[in-house]
């Protein structure tokens, strides 16, 4: 996985100065406000997941037994959001 | 109680003596003339058959003093019971205390007698200032008890509304800033959607 916060960040700015350009007008400025609603409510989802793998990673801390603890984990979670 | 009968002396005497004064008052005088003993009731009645009027309204009048006036410091008793001047309540805290406020806040007081500031605002205010008007300050990861002045953010109020909103405080201080830029874009659609109603709204 090579997505990182830094990442989604970015892609969320970028969208924030499309959706601040004065010159949206009808049509275009619709597509433009759907696209954002989009894309914030992905957004939202993935910083929920990334909550969700940090608890994991805070439980198996605190309850887990050293190199086991990774393949007891279901596949979902296995994800290394935080890798960098 | 014998059953009386007025006579027209008995009349005379309570119609002279009836204005301006009480029922008691009349009865005493009434019974220590004729040696009778009349009761209150009895001579009220009497009045009211005889449509009879003291006058009186039990009312104050406009421009009455009262019993009081200037005096100060009255005393009804009790005195050795009462709280000695610069007497110090038991549950007295000094200023600087900390405390765990209902909402699981953690506060310190700042001044005498009552006045109790949140302590994550005051350590974000000792880094950058005070907070300005219309504005938050957040733990990062929603722990209310993690004071890290790094766990600490500020956010406007319309940022705050969209963060609770839609769920955005996460439990890592990146995330939720990444929440909040997700709530600056929610907020500038609805801000895009008032300008096209208000445009639609006047074409229509």
């Amino acid at each position: 996985m090579k997505n990182t916060l830094g990442d989604l960040n970015n892609h969320l700015f970028a969208q924030l100065e499309r959706l601040g350009e004065e010159d949206l007008k009808g049509e275009k400025l619709q597509e433009e406000i759907n696209r954002a609603k989009a894309i914030s409510d992905i957004a939202a989802q993935i910083i929920a997941n990334g909550s969700l793998v940090l608890k994991a990673r805070m439980f198996m801390h605190e309850y887990g037994n050293g190199d086991h603890a990774d393949k007891k984990l279901p596949p979902m979670l296995r994800a290394e959001f935080f890798r960098e | 109680m014998t059953k009386h009968y007025f006579t027209s002396e008995h009349r005379e005497f309570i119609k002279d003596r009836v204005k301006g004064r009480s029922n008691a008052e009349l009865t005493e005088m009434f019974n220590r003339h004729f040696g009778l003993n009349l009761t209150c009731n009895q001579i009220k009645v009497f009045k009211k058959n005889h449509k009879l009027n003291s006058g009186l309204t039990g009312q104050f009048k406009p421009g009455h003093i009262p019993f009081n006036k200037g005096k100060k410091g009255i005393n009804c008793g009790g005195k050795a019971t009462q709280f000695k001047k610069g007497h110090a309540p038991w549950n007295y805290k000094p200023i600087g205390t900390e405390r765990i406020s209902a909402d699981g806040y953690v506060e310190v007081k700042a001044a005498d007698p009552n006045k109790w500031k949140a302590k994550h605002v005051l350590i974000w205010e000792a880094a950058n200032g005070p907070v300005p008007k219309g504005h938050a300050v957040i733990f990062g990861d929603g722990n209310k008890r993690n004071l890290n002045p790094e766990n600490l953010i500020l956010v406007s109020r319309e940022q705050l509304v969209r963060l609770n909103q839609k769920n955005l405080i996460q439990n890592d201080v990146e995330l939720t800033k990444a929440g909040i830029i997700i709530a600056d874009i929610y907020n500038k659609i609805g801000e895009l959607r008032r300008g096209c109603k208000k445009k639609r709204g006047k074409e229509g």
